[in-house]
């Protein structure tokens, strides 16, 4: 069982709670679901969408076509309805009929000149009606039912707005058509509207009205003798977006103090640990509490997370390219000091303000080498919301045992989709590496055998730190000899590094060991990749895939292996340069054969793999990959 | 004894330099407040003053230009337990670092600002910083300076700095009493110090700042009423924009709670036991935390 | 026609603009309901909000909207601030 619905409408309108219900509802059955949220850099009025994907086991990405396309205006319909598939239904108010398609004053020019074109290559009339007799002939099953009049009846007397209660006529259609029960919408109704008695009751109402109608007008997705599987006991489960599962691996993981410039999307990270205020245990009492700082700017932030970090409290700031930009100055600071820092980077379009809200995986080469001179640092990329929890505690205690500025490298895609995910056990280790109380001789740069100086926290004994080259006390040296040995000390670290962090934490291979092409990729691509690995099995050859994991150090010993092996290399991410294929290339001395590469903003979705593998096959070597809206 | 406060480090300022006054001001300042060196911070920038840090037998973080207060800021926050100073140059704090100068006094964070103000650049050969009057042109300098000075004393008040004072690099007795001072006050504070630099700026030299200063002699610089506030700020406006520059403590607002304070007033833990102070793992996993109770808000 | 979007007590929703409240009867109801008993003609002031363009102008571009439909101003969700997400 395998649904994609897209459910759209203007932002600031509704939607994002439409979306939210769906997904409630529907992981509260025990079913696997992604909602991927697409937006504008607006608040209001321009177009958003969320694309949920059901199934009845894990899915990490997306597909199309859609199977349900549900609209609260226009411009949802006029922007997606050539995704949705033959038999598939498209639900929408029929209040927005007499409409237009082209002339929504939020729709973006370009799009209204490519509609205005496939209107006129298809015959399409103008509006939604003509939108109607084209999906008709198509085959796709066109519902436009009567929400808004559904829905004043039901308000009629009361003064609360419309607007509280559309998205939950749309999601209730969708999830009827579905073939859900009722009860499974007022439950989400329940938690999403908790605390607001009367919005509540009229959203119940909504509900029960929708529900009558369609089972009237018997509309549903799956044939009469389908039955809709719910996924059973799965137990309790998070249900969150990626930057909340990395809020709650932080606080997990000991984090005390964090900074952060509010830039999107990591400025929700700050918010849910700052929602989330008090770490409690079984008896109720408070064990900890993160302190959170909203600084002047991102300068600020790495400055005071330094700052933090220095006194023994793990501390992280959170941020994005334009953030981190500013942040790299700092980052070289924390470098020559040996500092714990963890930087926690979502990635999103650039390069400048870019496209704030959309997908990217362009920063990877900027995050290894951010930063005038040389220095260790280490960079880790997640590739889905159950690894950024957990690597969010691991980027702590590596950052605490080699002494080095960590970046937790993510992307958009995963900040803002939402996923449901068992309950974490609380058994990853803590390791704060060598910590000590210092004496009156305490020397915070010692050298020693290990490489890694023991560390006091500020308070403990005097120490010293500086930007400027130094001496094993921290003190200014520019003696050659110093400054040499203490270069060294600090970039042999890589080798230690590369020796004690495990091989799952360096790259993760997923299929046979007989593999004859290996696909290539990292972050949030990944989950498209796997998904879509049985279907390219099926295209004749045997097909494996390499989620590489630590971008710096690069683990060129154990990655170049896996490339070695294979006949042909073909790299899946979403830049323009192929930033990871250019890592192999160097590191391992092979090219790779194909790149697939996508950069307008969206996610790279499991059908777009599959398409891009026949391009392959047939002997394209850079693919370009154009798809979501 | 000062000495005890000097580290090993050989101060290495240009003779006659208005930082070693300062130095020594710092040193008494420490010695006689009986501060605890080991949890003493200085957090500097980057210039000549900047490197005070190293000079002084306590730990020292040598920050990055204009970037000491967010360091310091961090450093208090997490444990406020910590007693922390910043030492920068007025191009440092002034110019470079003003946006963060500005924001410390809007968090009245208990950290003094010490102000090493020379009216040029030191370290990269006397270009004029923003404390430089228009029209001076010192001799390092190609050209007369052709931007107004800022009042580091005026801009504090503005910004919510609870302590204000201004004291000379040459009179290190009453320098001294200034640190202590604005050691022992809690919350925000600003000492702007002048610091002639005989290297390069031949303008604001000893002469000048007998015939431009003045100290202050009846001047009362307590608030500890709010609503007294405002007058007094009146009265600090006509002060600054006297025929002389003076010399003194200047402000002293008892009336603002500190950042820590008004993180303890909305999350009652913090105050308990702040984040450098947290237990955060146990026999080297983490804590047993109560899922629900924690992260109820996430679970289905 | 004497329907909700003509009247002056009606403020179209900013986003599903078929769909508004009335001030006079404090109830949401679509653009073409009506005829209503409380109806009355709308009034211009200093802002307004146009439904076709879906933006506020002033009453110094007044000319550019002469053939939309224009209200005094639109309705919004007070508690669209919960839901909405970081947009830069």
């Amino acid at each position: 069982m395998d649904f994609n619905i897209i459910i759209g409408g203007p932002q600031g309108g509704g939607v994002e709670t439409a979306g939210m219900l769906l997904i409630r509802a529907v992981a509260s059955t025990g079913l696997e679901v992604l909602g991927v949220r697409e937006y504008h850099s607006n608040i209001k009025g321009k177009h958003s969408y969320f694309h949920v994907r059901v199934a009845d086991r894990a899915v990490s990405s997306i597909k199309l076509p859609a199977d349900i396309l549900g609209g609260l205006d226009p411009e949802t319909l006029a922007t997606h309805f050539s995704e949705v598939r033959e038999g598939g239904v498209v639900v929408y108010d029929e209040a927005i009929e007499g409409k237009p398609l082209t002339k929504s004053p939020s729709m973006d020019p370009a799009k209204v000149s490519r509609l205005r074109s496939t209107l006129a290559e298809r015959r399409i009339n103008d509006s939604i009606e003509g939108l109607r007799n084209y999906l008709e002939k198509e085959g796709v099953r066109v519902y436009s039912l009567p929400f808004s009049k559904m829905i004043s009846d039901i308000l009629k007397g009361t003064s609360i707005p419309i607007e509280r209660t559309m998205n939950t006529a749309i999601t209730s259609a969708i999830l009827s058509i579905m073939g859900f029960e009722k009860g499974i919408v007022y439950g989400a109704i329940d938690t999403l509207f908790a605390g607001k008695a009367g919005v509540l009751e009229v959203n119940r109402k909504v509900v029960d009205t929708v529900y009558e109608k369609l089972s009237v007008e018997k509309v549903r997705v799956v044939k009469k003798d389908e039955r809709l599987e719910a996924g059973g006991k799965r137990g309790r489960r998070l249900l969150l977006a990626g930057a909340e599962a990395v809020a709650v691996g932080k606080i997990i993981g000991g984090l005390r103090f964090q900074t952060y410039y509010p830039i999107t999307p990591a400025a929700d990270e700050s918010l849910a640990i700052e929602e989330i205020a008090r770490v409690f245990d079984d008896d109720g009492k408070v064990v900890g509490t993160p302190i959170i700082v909203q600084t002047e700017d991102e300068i600020s932030a790495i400055g005071m997370a330094i700052g933090g970090a220095l006194t023994g409290a793990r501390s992280a700031t959170s941020t994005s390219g334009p953030g981190f930009s500013l942040m790299v100055e700092g980052f070289g600071w924390a470098g020559i000091n040996e500092v714990p820092v963890v930087v926690t980077y979502y990635q999103r379009g650039g390069p400048s303000t870019g496209l704030p809200t959309r997908h990217s995986q362009s920063d990877l080469l900027f995050s290894i080498f951010a930063g005038h001179g040389e220095f260790s640092r280490i960079v880790i990329a997640s590739g889905d919301h159950q690894e950024a929890m957990e690597d969010a505690i691991k980027c702590f205690n590596y950052a605490e045992i080699f002494q080095v500025p960590v970046i937790h490298l993510l992307d958009k895609g995963l900040a803002n989709s939402v996923t449901a995910l068992p309950v974490p056990p609380l058994d990853t280790a803590i390791d704060r590496g060598e910590v000590v109380d210092g004496t009156e001789e305490y020397k915070r740069f010692e050298f020693t055998e290990s490489g890694i100086s023991p560390r006091a926290f500020l308070g403990r004994s005097i120490q010293w730190y500086t930007g400027d080259e130094h001496n094993e006390r921290g003190n200014i040296s520019e003696d050659p000899l110093v400054r040499e040995e203490m270069y060294r000390k600090r970039l042999e670290k890589r080798e230690r590094i590369l020796k004690e962090i495990p091989d799952e934490d360096k790259a993760k291979f997923y299929g046979s060991d007989a593999y004859e092409d290996l696909i290539l990729t990292w972050g949030t691509t990944k989950g498209a990749a796997f998904d879509a690995l049985p279907a390219l099995n099926a295209l004749g050859r045997n097909v494996a895939l390499l989620q590489v994991r630590l971008m710096e150090p690069f683990p060129a010993d154990y990655v170049c292996k896996f490339i070695a092996k294979a006949r042909r290399v073909v790299s899946i991410e979403a830049n323009y340069n192929g930033q990871l294929a250019w890592l192999i290339s160097h590191y391992c001395r092979r090219g790779v054969d194909n790149t697939v590469l996508k950069y307008n903003g969206r996610s790279i979705s499991e059908d777009e793999v599959i398409s891009a593998y026949r391009r392959v096959i047939e002997g394209e070597g850079r693919i370009v990959l154009t798809g979501g809206e | 004894m000062a000495a005890e406060w000097s580290s090993e480090v050989w101060p290495d300022w240009c003779p006659g330099c208005g930082n070693f006054g300062i130095h020594s001001a710092l040193k008494l300042a420490l010695s006689e407040l009986g501060v605890d060196r080991r949890s003493f911070v200085i957090v500097s920038g980057i210039g000549c003053s900047g490197k005070i840090a190293h000079f002084v037998r306590t730990s020292g973080v040598h920050t990055l230009h204009g970037r000491a207060i967010p360091f310091a800021s961090g450093i208090k926050i997490a444990n406020p337990e910590l007693k922390v100073i910043v030492h920068g140059g007025d191009g440092d704090l002034l110019g470079i670092g003003m946006g963060h100068f500005i924001a410390l006094g809007r968090r009245n964070i208990d950290v003094l600002v010490v102000i090493h103000n020379n009216g040029v650049y030191g370290l990269t050969k006397g270009q004029a910083s923003p404390t430089l009057g228009k029209g001076l042109k010192t001799k390092s300098l190609v050209s007369p300076n052709i931007a107004d000075p800022v009042n580091p004393i005026l801009l504090g008040m503005m910004a919510g700095y609870t302590f204000l004072a201004r004291g000379y690099a040459y009179n290190v007795e009453h320098l001294k009493s200034l640190l202590k001072a604005g050691l022992n006050h809690k919350g925000a504070g600003v000492i702007e110090v002048i610091q002639p630099c005989p290297t390069w700026n031949n303008v604001n030299t000893p002469e000048w700042v007998s015939n431009n200063t003045l100290y202050l002699k009846e001047w009362d610089p307590l608030v500890n009423k709010k609503e007294d506030l405002v007058q007094k700020m009146r009265e600090i406006v006509s002060l600054e924009y006297g025929y002389k520059r003076p010399l003194g403590v200047i402000l002293e607002d008892n009336t603002k709670e500190t950042y820590q304070e008004r993180i303890t007033g909305l999350n009652e833990y913090y105050g308990e036991s702040p984040p450098a102070k947290q237990k955060i793992e146990s026999e080297g996993k983490p804590l047993p935390i109560n899922f629900e109770r924690t992260f109820g808000r996430y679970l289905i | 026609m004497k329907v909700c979007k003509e009247c002056k007590w009606w403020k179209p929703d900013a986003l599903l603009i078929y769909i508004g409240e009335c001030e006079k009867k404090q109830i949401s109801t679509r653009d073409s309901e009506g005829p209503c008993e409380a109806f009355a003609e709308k009034v211009e002031s200093e802002f307004m909000w146009c439904s076709d363009c879906r933006e506020t102008f002033h009453r110094s571009e007044r000319e550019r909207h002469k053939k939309h439909v224009t209200h005094e101003g639109a309705r919004v969700d007070e508690d669209a601030h919960e839901y909405i997400l970081a947009g830069d």
